[in-house]
């Protein structure tokens, strides 16, 4: 309890640093063991990418999967007894590419066994080379996103900032990945929306705790920490309020998880879900224990960072931002707050 | 609160009001798309790389085939080389993915009689049309109820109409069917006297040339010395035909007069009234063959300087065989099959979806496969718009379809509730959480992502009718997804106004210094969404575009409000008596927590 009340006072002073020498390993393992599955397992990739059929319809209670399949005439279909929350169930029934031409016919088929208007059957179909060409186009999206946020990034802040945000979004991404292959989960095209949401997610997270390296290193810390105590310090600021924005985004997913999910029976809506879910665990993570280090270890790779204090260096060509400020006369008490500016308005009288 | 700031939290506040009674004074509501209330979506792509042109094309055609469903919100767009059909709340799904999915068939027919420009026809039509209601009772039985289905009663009432006015006693109880079969056996019974004359015909293959119906020669008089049909029909439709020879009479009950026949009702071997290029209204017969008989076509510019079009068939009895076999009737005149214009030679109609692209006059009674010449007054827009018909039919390039979805209405509006109700208890879950941490100021957070969503749900109803634009499923999770983002807003600034107070400044001042620094953070963060939302949406197709459209959407209102309003509304909060300096109840600060 104790804990809970430092950290909701934003008094906390944990030492990340030990953590994020774990961490690290942690998030290399995990990296290791999702390229392992990937190649291994690989995804389970729904029918829009890699071609194929679903049908659905509506049936009584009492329908059997094995007359599911009588009725769709495909020998080789995927047929399963889907329950619908508002009482009955729906047959569904998932073929590959060699099933389109044969669909009109597995409506037929489909409507008769429901007793339904042939409208009443729902259907998807992908062409075998349209999977493949909308894969295509989300890499190039993803990879030109990247370089325009590494981009903008580094103009807005730093290049260490930029590559540590992209080494976050990039983990991120991958172990969500890896999750879906370990556990088989299908991959849709909900779950490519959900994981394009989660890099926004886990770059605003990440932005939040650089931006605030930021402030700190361009205030009165920048001058006498080291990398690693700077990004610590900064870490323990804002703790509090990367687990806040964590914890009002996975609400409303949660929701959607259960409600939608579960309780409702949307499909799509849990795919959605699932994704968000999972992601956004990983992008708190990330932006605390691997975006964080990944900054503090690219910053002490110049060398003078190492162990000479900031005031005896001159101002850092590499940094777009220049902005050091002279250094304070020898013997001023260090504070690790931000720094304090004068006012120009006069005061009024202070009451505490 | 400074003057400014008042001012800017005034503006959202009466914008957001403002929008709010828009959108309930003009009844906007938002547009589903086809995953919320059910529909059909198919996504099409040339077989080979097509230019923007034909693509254009293309989407009118399928455009106009889609409009006979009567679908309220038909969405046809090109997106890159892709073109998606988006067809929400269509009923008859099977059949719309027939008509998209089909290749329409490239007919060659025989021109039986041209009725002349469709604005003299109009009036009559419109005559007609009056007349119906009318008809409908005294003679209605036979004009109404033909065929009995509801969706017919147009070509019920189209045909039956002239048929009572012009033959009472004929066209009086006939179904459509009957007409047709009593057309059929009157043809049949006149074949053979007829075409003994057609048969004697003398061709010079190799030198055909068709002066092409647009040309003036053929237009206003055509029928008057030959058949009696055409004439007439120009200058008065329902009353003369009467006078005219049985047989001509039968093909006048069979097409009809008065409005074109609708495309659902137009069969490869029916009789047809079609408009054609020039927008004359021309009665056709069966088709003779189709655009399978063809192998190519070419437009030329003749030395002459004058365009023309030379099809070339295949050779062989699904050729050139088929062709020439129409091309005996026609230059023959044959009066049931193809009778003969004023030049004494029938015409063929080149028919693509129910539009007559041209109707050249046969000048030969045998031609070689590839010897044959469309003339007319061409130019080398329209002489390559034949070109393009005659070389790929029905569409101007081959479209695969790639990718069909269909909804069912009920499927679509179990997902959409579910997406309500999780989107009210995620939003509750994140007002009572932000309430019980940040106390006071998540009023600031709520009041915000209110006047957002008012503002969002006016833009996203303003674009569903005024724009087409539709809300889809990936749209729906983008907007919950976005109060997370909203809510990231506050905290941000919420925690930074704490850190200052902690560290000893007043609350006050601490609100409108927490800004500058909040807002900085907020505005590249936000950046970072849209760059993401922006790049989606134009690199993206179907689902992940709409997601893309309304999370970008949702994250610049989010900006607007963290610009204009956080800051005025928590100092409005602050300054209240009772409230000022009592960061324990405004943020949840507690007075031990600050440091003198």
């Amino acid at each position: 309890v104790s804990f809970l009340r430092t950290l909701y006072r934003n008094e906390t002073a944990i030492d990340f640093r030990p953590i994020w020498r774990r961490s690290v390993v942690v998030s290399l393992a995990l990296a290791v063991a999702t390229l392992l599955l990937l190649v291994l397992q690989g995804l389970n990739l729904s029918i829009d990418f890699e071609g194929g059929g679903v049908w659905q319809v509506p049936v009584a209670d009492g329908v059997t999967v094995a007359d599911g399949r009588e009725a769709s005439s495909l020998t080789d279909a995927r047929v399963q007894l889907v329950e619908d929350p508002d009482g009955g169930n729906f047959v569904r029934v998932q073929a590959g590419i060699e099933a389109i031409g044969r669909s009109p016919e597995v409506i037929a088929g489909l409507a008769e066994l429901g007793g339904v208007s042939v409208d009443e059957v729902s259907v998807s179909t992908v062409g075998p080379t349209w999977g493949d060409q909308i894969t295509a186009k989300a890499v190039r999206a993803l990879i030109l996103f990247f370089v325009a946020v590494t981009a903008y990034l580094a103009w807005r802040m730093e290049w260490r900032m930029a590559i540590g945000a992209l080494v976050a979004v990039i983990h991120d991404l991958g172990i969500t990945a890896g999750i879906y292959a370990l556990f088989g989960f299908e991959v849709s095209p909900a779950t490519v929306i959900a994981l394009l949401t989660i890099l926004g997610y886990s770059l605003y997270d990440t932005v939040v705790v650089y931006d605030k390296v930021l402030e700190n290193q361009n205030g009165v810390m920048g001058d006498h920490l080291a990398p690693a105590e700077l990004v610590n310090a900064s870490m323990n600021q804002v703790l509090m309020r990367s687990l806040n924005t964590t914890i009002t985004t996975i609400l409303p997913v949660a929701s959607m998880l259960v409600i939608g999910g579960v309780l409702l029976g949307g499909e799509t809506l849990w795919d959605f879900a699932l994704a968000l879910f999972i992601g956004l665990l990983l992008g708190t993570y990330s932006s605390i224990f691997v975006a964080a280090p990944v900054l503090v270890w690219l910053k002490e790779r110049r060398p003078e960072a190492r162990h000479r204090p900031r005031a005896d260096r001159s101002p850092d060509p590499e940094d777009g931002e220049s902005t050091t400020r002279p250094a304070p006369a020898a013997g001023r008490p260090m504070v690790l707050v931000p720094e304090v500016e004068f006012e120009a308005r006069p005061r009024k009288k202070r009451r505490r | 609160v400074p003057r400014g700031q008042k001012l800017s939290a005034l503006f959202v506040i009466v914008a957001a009001v403002a929008a709010m009674i828009y959108t309930v004074a003009a009844g906007n509501s938002p547009l589903l798309g086809l995953d919320l209330q059910g529909g059909v979506s198919v996504v099409l792509q040339p077989t080979e790389p097509a230019d923007d042109r034909a693509l254009d094309q293309s989407v009118d055609i399928l455009r106009s085939r889609v409009d006979a469903l009567g679908v309220a919100e038909p969405e046809i767009a090109r997106q890159g080389d892709t073109i998606v059909v988006d067809l929400p709340g269509v009923e008859q799904q099977q059949r719309a993915l027939e008509l998209v999915g089909q290749t329409a068939e490239l007919r060659f027919r025989p021109v039986l009689f041209d009725l002349g420009p469709v604005g003299g026809l109009a009036d009559a039509a419109t005559g007609t049309d009056g007349s119906t209601d009318d008809t409908g009772t005294t003679d209605g039985t036979g004009s109404t109820d033909d065929t009995g289905s509801g969706t017919t009663d147009g070509t019920g009432t189209t045909s039956g109409s002239d048929n009572s006015t012009t033959s009472g006693p004929t066209g009086g109880g006939s179904t459509e069917e009957q007409s047709l079969a009593r057309v059929n056996g009157r043809l049949g019974a006149a074949t053979p006297s007829q075409s003994a004359s057609t048969t004697t015909a003398p061709g010079d293959a190799s030198t055909t040339t068709a002066p092409d119906v647009a040309s003036t020669t053929t237009a206003p008089g055509d029928s008057s010395a030959t058949d009696t049909g055409g004439d007439t029909s120009a200058t008065t439709v329902p009353g003369e035909p009467a006078a005219i020879d049985p047989t001509q009479q039968a093909i006048v009950d069979a097409c009809g007069t008065g409005e074109p026949t609708p495309p659902e009702q137009d069969a490869a071997d029916g009789y047809a009234l079609l408009v054609d290029e020039e927008n004359r209204m021309l009665c056709l017969g069966p088709t003779l063959l189709t655009g399978e008989a063809l192998e190519s076509a070419k437009a030329i510019l003749e030395p002459s300087g004058g365009w023309t079009v030379n099809p070339v068939f295949r050779s062989g009895a699904d050729g050139i065989d088929l062709f020439n076999q129409a091309a005996l009737e026609c230059y023959g005149g044959n009066p049931v099959v193809c009778p003969a214009g004023p030049t004494g030679q029938g015409r063929l109609a080149i028919v693509l979806d129910h539009k007559v692209m041209s109707s050249p006059t046969i000048q030969s009674a045998s031609f070689t496969r590839d010897q044959i010449t469309i003339s007319g007054e061409f130019d080398e827009q329209s002489a390559k718009d034949l070109e393009a018909v005659l070389r790929f039919g029905a569409l101007p390039v081959e479209l695969e379809t790639q990718q069909v979805q269909t909804v069912s209405a009920t499927i679509g509006s179990d997902v959409l509730r579910a997406g309500l109700i999780a989107g009210a208890i995620g939003l509750g879950l994140v007002a009572l959480y932000l309430l019980l941490y940040y106390r006071l100021a998540a009023l600031v957070t709520i009041v915000g992502l209110g006047l957002s969503a008012a503002l969002l749900w006016s833009l996203i109803a303003w674009m569903g009718e005024s724009l087409g634009l539709a809300l889809t499923l990936g749209g729906v999770v983008g907007l919950i997804v976005s109060i997370g983002i909203a809510a990231d807003s506050s905290i941000v600034y919420f925690e930074n106004v704490k850190e200052l107070h902690q560290s000893g400044r007043k609350l006050s001042t601490s609100v409108e210094r927490a800004y500058k620094v909040a807002i900085s953070t907020i505005v590249k963060a936000g950046f970072v969404s849209l760059i993401a939302a922006g790049l989606l949406y134009w690199l993206t197709v179907g689902a992940v575009r709409g997601f893309a459209f309304y999370l970008g959407l949702a994250t610049l209102f989010d900006l607007l409000i963290a610009w204009l309003f956080m800051r005025p509304a928590l100092t409005f909060l602050v300054r209240r008596k009772g409230l000022s300096e009592r960061a324990d109840r405004v943020l949840g600060v507690h007075r031990s927590e600050v440091t003198p």
